[in-house]
């Protein structure tokens, strides 16, 4: 790595990317009436680079808030005082860590880096995937926002609690049985020599460097969802309303292509009245686990080896979770 | 991408952050609640490239070596959000790009809602209009004569209605509410503003919950700067 950032540059003519960047930057300014022209001859595009910007744009401070975590925990959380706090046994910390998601009190953008770096700081990895899972669907500002979502139907706020917290902690307890770390390709981020560091520099050092990781990502995943939104018509919903099986598949798989934040998914939810409140159980319970957002997210942060494996078991599972729980916890059927 | 270039790139989304927020054209894409998150993150940006670039002139030079882990290539899609929003600032969204995803609903339980505002024809926001319709038992809105600010929407048979764009959280749930005007002639053209005066009946699960207003007295205005309803 040394050598080559030590080659002599001087002697020949090279392209970097600061040269790249800046040609991008003055064709941007010199053909900007052309681009603008070109996206406002078609309305879909127009409207979708405006859905792209809304999730990118909603998804910015959640992202913010997630790497300040994932900064601090790697300037002031030695690996050591994790293994402190959590149970050595594996499956109690799964447990633990499943439940500390309700601590974290954003969207799903933010958990993926603070999973990332609880994983690089030595805690087990099926914790920080327990952790991954739980935190962007059981803390206070998802649930409350539930609640006012479904005034009449507080039974769907624990019925939601509930199918998300079993589906982190069985995806948790399942990777401590089946999981190979091998398959987290990505490789963890070269551990900086703390020694003459200081902490504001490890802190923002490793701020920086998850915010351009998981935010790149996070384009790959606004642009697919802005693109989906385009696409899928809306009239499939309202072919759905007397057939529950159909509804609930249906439905989860619309929170994975409609990726929605979770604090705002449970007013679409709402207002999808016309459905019962089983299949749109599922889509609260499905969205925060997986969506093709967080599969992008993930992609970059852990691999795609990880995705390939970890996406399709995690849908099963939240979709198990919520139709059993849903059925048990709001009465049947409904 | 070399670190200089990371570097110069954060500050860029950054700034396009800050800048939408400071000129209030975010509020096209997201909440007007999101102000001070997106100016908190924006400037959080803004200083993690910053300590990053003087780190680097303190120490006299970049150190690359901390990218070995994985590739940093990705980072190159964060120039698309940062573009977008410097150089096409794409609008808020129109009718047509939510005409399918109206709000409908099947039959509601009816609940007692609070009265209207006084005054001879209050201005109600459109959304409360559409509840009312749907859902009130108290009858507030019958025989009483309101005033409800949306857009014109043409329907394929040529009937008109007064539209707004819904959002919940993003400019990815939106949604459309309408009423419908039951005005014979269309004086507008599809997407001028209207603030219009008129009685609102009961509506139905059969016509999708879209209330009609049999419309009184009708001005056009402007375009308000957020066009969207919450």
């Amino acid at each position: 790595m040394m050598l080559e950032t030590e080659r002599p540059e001087r002697s020949r003519v090279s392209i970097n990317s600061m040269h790249v960047f800046a040609f991008l930057l003055v064709s941007a300014i010199v053909f900007r009436e052309q681009i603008v022209g070109a996206v406002g001859a078609i309305p879909e595009l127009q409207a979708g680079a405006t859905i792209f910007l809304g999730v990118f744009v909603q998804a910015t401070p959640f992202l913010v808030l997630g790497v300040l975590v994932s900064g601090g925990i790697a300037a002031f959380v030695s690996p050591a005082m994790l293994k402190r706090l959590l149970p050595n046994n594996e499956k109690a910390a799964v447990g633990v860590s499943g439940l500390a998601g309700m601590a974290l009190p954003g969207c799903e953008c933010g958990a993926v880096p603070v999973s990332r770096r609880l994983m690089d700081q030595g805690v087990p990895t099926s914790a920080a995937l327990a952790f991954l899972l739980s935190a962007p669907a059981i803390n206070p500002v998802v649930l409350v926002s539930t609640a006012v979502a479904f005034p009449g139907e507080p039974r769907m706020v624990l019925a939601r609690f509930l199918g998300s917290l079993a589906t982190a902690l069985i995806m948790g307890w399942l990777w401590a049985r089946i999981g190979k770390t091998e398959w987290i390709t990505a490789r963890v981020s070269a551990r900086h020599q703390d020694t003459g560091r200081s902490k504001w520099e490890v802190f923002s050092e490793a701020a920086r460097h998850d915010l351009m990781q998981a935010g790149a990502f996070l384009v790959f995943g606004a642009g697919l969802a802005a693109v989906l939104h385009i696409i899928v018509p809306d009239w499939v919903l309202e072919h759905l309303a007397g057939q529950m099986l159909l509804a609930i598949g249906v439905m989860a798989i619309l929170a994975v292509v409609l990726a929605l934040c979770s604090e705002a998914d449970a007013f679409v939810a709402a207002s999808m009245s016309m459905l019962p409140l089983l299949p749109r159980l599922v889509f609260l319970v499905v969205g925060p686990a997986v969506d093709v957002k967080l599969m992008a997210m993930q992609a970059g942060s852990f691999g795609r080896g990880f995705v390939l494996r970890f996406a399709p078991v995690t849908f099963v599972v939240a979709v198990v979770c919520a139709s059993i729980l849903g059925y048990v916890v709001l009465g049947g059927a409904r | 991408m070399k670190r200089e270039t990371q570097n110069v790139l954060l500050m860029l989304v950054g700034g396009a952050v800050v800048k939408i927020a400071f000129d209030g054209s975010f509020v096209r894409y997201v909440k007007p609640s999101m102000h001070p998150y997106l100016l908190v993150s924006g400037v959080f940006m803004i200083v993690l490239a910053v300590a990053a670039m003087v780190r680097d002139i303190q120490r006299g030079g970049p150190e690359d070596h901390e990218e070995h882990g994985h590739s940093s290539r990705p980072y190159w899609m964060l120039l698309i959000p940062a573009a977008l929003i410097l150089f096409v600032a794409p609008p808020a969204l129109g009718v047509s790009s939510v005409s399918e995803r109206v709000v409908t609903a099947g039959p509601l339980e009816r609940t007692a809602f609070p009265p209207l505002p006084g005054g001879a024809s209050p201005e109600v926001p459109m959304l409360d209009v559409v509840q009312r319709a749907a859902r009130d038992n108290t009858g507030s809105l019958k025989d009483r004569e309101i005033t409800v600010t949306g857009f014109v929407v043409e329907n394929s048979d040529g009937s008109v209605d007064l539209a707004r764009i819904l959002i919940v959280c993003c400019a990815a749930d939106a949604r459309s509410i309408r009423i419908h005007l039951d005005t014979g002639s269309n004086a507008w053209a599809e997407g001028d503003w209207l603030r219009v005066r008129g009685t609102v009946g009961q509506s139905s699960p059969e016509t999708g919950n879209v209330p009609t207003m049999s419309v009184t007295g009708v001005e056009q205005i402007p375009a308000p700067e957020n066009t969207y309803a919450y």
